[in-house]
């Protein structure tokens, strides 16, 4: 399987390895180009994807999984929209106003809209496609269409 | 959609002065520290942690929070833009802090940590009388 990303690679390498056709992605490669740009990268904010949400993405011979962290929000905060190989998932993370007259030690946690689209060179069977939000993890499975999943053919002795 | 765009975030490796006896990385949680009159109140975002594996304690004067996370992966990895990791973080507690009191929840992923402040860090407001 493979994934054409819209937006540029999260880490020199990344686009390049999701397009190849056909054949499993190295995590090891993956890992290495990822500690290659965190080492030697200007920036290293960039050495993990620079969209919201980051997602994971697994495979199975039946499925593809996506995964994000999304933590805080709700089932109603998020939409996905499913095409027949492309995802989009977008949202709006409310950090929520806590009161008047409250003083701020800390402020990491960021809220905003946000958007990604995702396409795969599969073909999803989009009428089945179940999504969840547990602990602010977004867990959508994707089963792969008919057309695309792996054959097994039996040879049969003569 | 209105409103700002959400900024990304990378996660927050620990550092560490010594070897970690687990595998694989920790994480600090981006963390909002926030205080009024009678709370200081702690917000952790710690995804992918259930209420279950959270463990929240007091020791030497410290807070210490961990939180576990499943490292199970559903099928074969494809793309891997977050690492996924377990959660640490340790504040120091000032003596102004009733530590019998401290409240802790959890929900969609977000920690929650009330410490409530003791009788005499609470600020009084001191009449003055003109003689």
């Amino acid at each position: 399987m493979a994934i054409i990303r819209l937006k540029q690679p999260a880490f020199p390498g990344a686009g390049f390895v999701g397009k190849r056709l056909g054949k499993n992605v190295n995590i090891f490669e993956n890992e290495m180009n990822r500690l290659f740009h965190k080492l030697f990268g200007n920036d290293s904010t960039t050495a993990h994807s620079n969209v919201f949400p980051p997602v994971n993405i697994y495979q199975d011979e039946a499925n593809i999984y996506l995964t994000a962290e999304l933590p805080g929000m709700e089932t109603s905060e998020v939409t996905i929209d499913i095409e027949q190989d492309s995802i989009q998932i977008q949202g709006e993370r409310n950090i929520e106003n806590e009161g008047e007259n409250l003083c701020y030690h800390r402020r990491e946690r960021e809220g905003g809209t946000f958007s990604r689209k995702l396409t795969f060179k599969n073909k999803i069977d989009s009428n089945n496609v179940s999504a969840g939000l547990k602990d602010g993890i977004l867990k959508v499975t994707m089963p792969k269409a008919k057309e695309t999943q792996p054959k097994k053919i039996i040879v049969k002795t003569e | 959609m209105e409103g700002k765009d959400i900024q990304v975030q990378e996660k927050k490796e620990v550092d560490t002065q010594g070897e970690l006896t687990q595998e694989g990385p920790f994480f600090v949680p981006n963390i909002d520290i926030f205080e009024d009159d009678s709370n200081i109140v702690l917000l952790a975002d710690m995804p992918g942690v259930s209420t279950d594996n959270i463990d929240i304690r007091i020791e030497d004067g410290q807070l210490r929070i961990q939180g576990k996370v499943s490292k199970e992966a559903p099928g074969e990895y494809v793309l891997s833009e977050y690492s996924i990791g377990d959660y640490f973080s340790n504040f120091a507690l000032s003596t102004a802090i009733d530590q019998s009191g401290i409240q802790a929840s959890m929900k969609n992923g977000v920690l929650r940590v009330v410490l409530p402040k003791s009788d005499k860090s609470t600020p009084k407001k001191i009449t003055i009388t003109s003689n």
